[in-house]
């Protein structure tokens, strides 16, 4: 929270000045040319700056700037302005700024207590700068200005949304001897596997008496029990792998500025969308996620489960910032074996693709989520629009080079996750030769 | 993006962009837009202007003059207007009924130009600030056409329409209740 109090300096408007010179000249013109009719036009310019100037203001309104709050469902961040009155001083000149948006200036009656919420609609999560306030109160009829001042308000992170989705892909191989996903192993599963002769480690509990009833009657051997084997469950091991260097939206002209529209999801933004709902869906079903940003040189976050690993998971995507040009990788981050590799990325060059190519050759399952919103070249250059179709033929190409080596590429659109293109996926259990 | 056509992209910082940023809004008690006021600024101006400008110089200057009262209303031009006005006022009979009407239309404008400020066309004021804007201009309105009046007599014109007596008293009244109010309110 950020106040602003106590006495300052006041001193008188051009405007005002203007209207005393210009009354007094009035008054001259009148006496000069005995014409009173033209000496009574001042008396309004006159009279309401001595008037005014009477009520000269003391104390400045006390202004207080609230902490910002995201409205998740309509993704508007708010801040209350807290004016407290203050004698003399009836109006106050408000500009707010935020950036990547356009600013408001307004004129506030502030002569009683006043509230006033401030509010801007963002479509970006992470860490988001907010409001900066510059004021100066004014004295009667616009007499006496204060010395503007400026309050700003902390800056927000928001949470990436997870969106629940209905089927996602698993790993080739799953792990452990428990968890949600029925196996082909053998196990404490329930899916019936095959009714087989009693075996040394075999459970009581799991002789079906009347298979061994049945094959003693039919003529088979009468001393041997039978017992139902089921499968196995297991749980997946995920690592989702943030590209975090590019943060491009829809409108390329921004692209090369790095302040695309905060109504626009960027790429990151995406991403995180992305990773965010995925790293939920997996966690939900009792799965261990970790995620690895390929923006850091930091060790990956190991695989884990739990909602309190989802929290740390969302908090991590939000902090996750663009690193600037993208920078030489000097090897893939080492990964741990039979994980299902999620890739977020926009692709705009070789590294992920390479990474995701490596993954897959070392026997991973890659799924590359591309993430690049559909760009609007509509106001570029034709030499720029140019340029933008060979990045997208050679972004094109890369994605159907991965496809061919056995990466799956989904698309994640701005609208929501691409349940088609998941569930697609998702059905895709075996591994392909 | 290491290409170069990548870097084409990237330097593209002088390109137009394809939409309009949002702006951060703020809950105001009914707002005013200032292109409005700007625009009743402009009437007001050119009103008192047509009064007494003849010629195409005096209508030059008088646009000019109302251009930068519209641009900015507590520029110099909202002053020089009224002062220019009065100057022209010169020249013709004293306390003509137009006189009055100057009295009041220059007035208006002043207080209007008050209330408007320097902000951008597309800002916004409180209409609690044009109030009391208005009931300030009513107050001092009313004190001044009672002074005109009161010129008019002590110096002998002949103000002969019959309903300037009933306004002016009417205006006085105005004006007592005015500064009764303030008192009041402001006691010390």
């Amino acid at each position: 929270m950020t106040t602003r109090t106590g006495s300052v300096r006041w001193s008188v408007t051009t405007f005002a000045t203007h209207r005393f010179i210009g009354g007094i000249a009035l008054l001259v013109v009148g006496l000069v040319t005995g014409r009173a009719d033209v000496a009574v036009l001042a008396v309004p310019l006159l009279v309401g700056v001595v008037w005014a100037a009477a009520g000269r203001p003391v104390a400045h309104p006390v202004v207080t700037l609230g902490p910002p709050r995201h409205r998740p469902g309509s993704g508007a961040v708010e801040a209350r302005l807290d004016v407290t009155p203050s004698p003399g001083v009836d109006d106050l000149l408000v500009r707010v700024s935020s950036p990547g948006h356009l600013p408001v200036e307004v004129r506030l009656d502030v002569r009683t207590h006043r509230t006033p919420v401030l509010s801007m609609r963002t479509a970006r999560t992470g860490r988001q700068d907010t409001f900066r306030v510059d004021h100066a109160g004014l004295g009667p009829d616009a007499v006496f200005v204060a010395v503007p001042s400026s309050l700003g308000s902390p800056p927000i992170t928001l949470l990436p949304r997870a969106d629940p989705l209905s089927a996602a892909p698993l790993p080739f191989r799953l792990q452990g001897v428990t968890g949600g996903h029925v196996t082909r192993r053998p196990g404490d599963g329930g899916d019936l596997r095959d009714v087989a002769a009693f075996a040394p480690g075999d459970r009581l509990r799991r002789i079906d008496w009347r298979a061994t009833a049945r094959r003693g009657m039919g003529g088979g051997p009468t001393d041997t029990l039978y017992v139902r084997r089921t499968f196995g469950t297991a749980d997946a091991h995920v690592m989702v792998v943030l590209d975090p260097r590019d943060a491009v939206g829809p409108d390329v002209a921004t692209w090369g500025t790095g302040r695309a529209h905060p109504d626009q999801a960027t790429s990151l933004d995406l991403a995180r969308h992305a990773a965010a709902s995925l790293a939920s869906h997996y966690l939900d079903q009792g799965d261990r996620v970790g995620l690895v940003d390929l923006g850091r040189n930091q060790r990956p976050l190991p695989p884990a489960a739990g909602r309190r690993h989802l929290q740390r998971l969302l908090h991590h995507l939000a902090v996750t910032e663009p690193s600037g040009p993208p920078g030489p990788q000097v090897r893939p981050p080492q990964l741990p074996s039979g994980v299902l590799v999620v890739v977020c990325s926009t692709f705009l060059d070789d590294v992920p693709a390479d990474m995701a190519r490596g993954w897959r050759h070392d026997g991973h399952r890659v799924v590359a989520v591309d993430v690049l919103p559909e760009p609007i070249p509509d106001t570029l250059p034709p030499h720029a629009r140019t340029a933008l179709r060979i990045v997208l033929l050679e972004r094109h190409d890369r994605l159907a080079d991965l496809a061919t080596v056995g990466v799956e590429v989904v698309r994640w659109a701005e609208g929501g996750p691409p349940l088609a293109d998941l569930e697609v996926a998702a059905r895709r259990h075996r591994r392909p030769r | 993006m290491t290409d170069r056509a990548s870097r084409l992209l990237v330097g593209l910082g002088g390109a137009r962009r394809a939409t309009r940023p949002p702006r951060v809004r703020i809950d105001l008690h009914h707002p005013i837009p200032v292109w409005s006021l700007k625009v009743a600024l402009g009437c007001l101006a050119a009103g008192c202007a047509g009064i007494v400008a003849t010629g195409w110089l005096q209508w030059g200057v008088a646009a000019a003059l109302v251009a930068g009262v519209v641009a900015r209303p507590w520029g110099f031009a909202t002053t020089a207007l009224v002062v220019a006005i009065g100057v022209r006022l010169v020249g013709s009979d004293p306390f003509e009924p137009r006189g009055f009407a100057l009295l009041f239309g220059l007035h208006a404008l002043v207080a209007l130009a008050a209330a408007t400020g320097d902000l951008p066309w597309d800002a916004a004021v409180e209409r609690g600030v044009v109030g009391r804007a208005a009931r300030r201009f009513v107050g001092i309105q009313a004190l001044a056409q009672v002074t005109a009046v009161t010129a008019a007599w002590v110096t002998g014109q002949d103000v002969s329409a019959p309903w300037l007596p009933m306004v002016g008293a009417v205006a006085l009244a105005v004006a007592g209740w005015v500064g009764v109010t303030r008192l009041r309110r402001h006691p010390g």
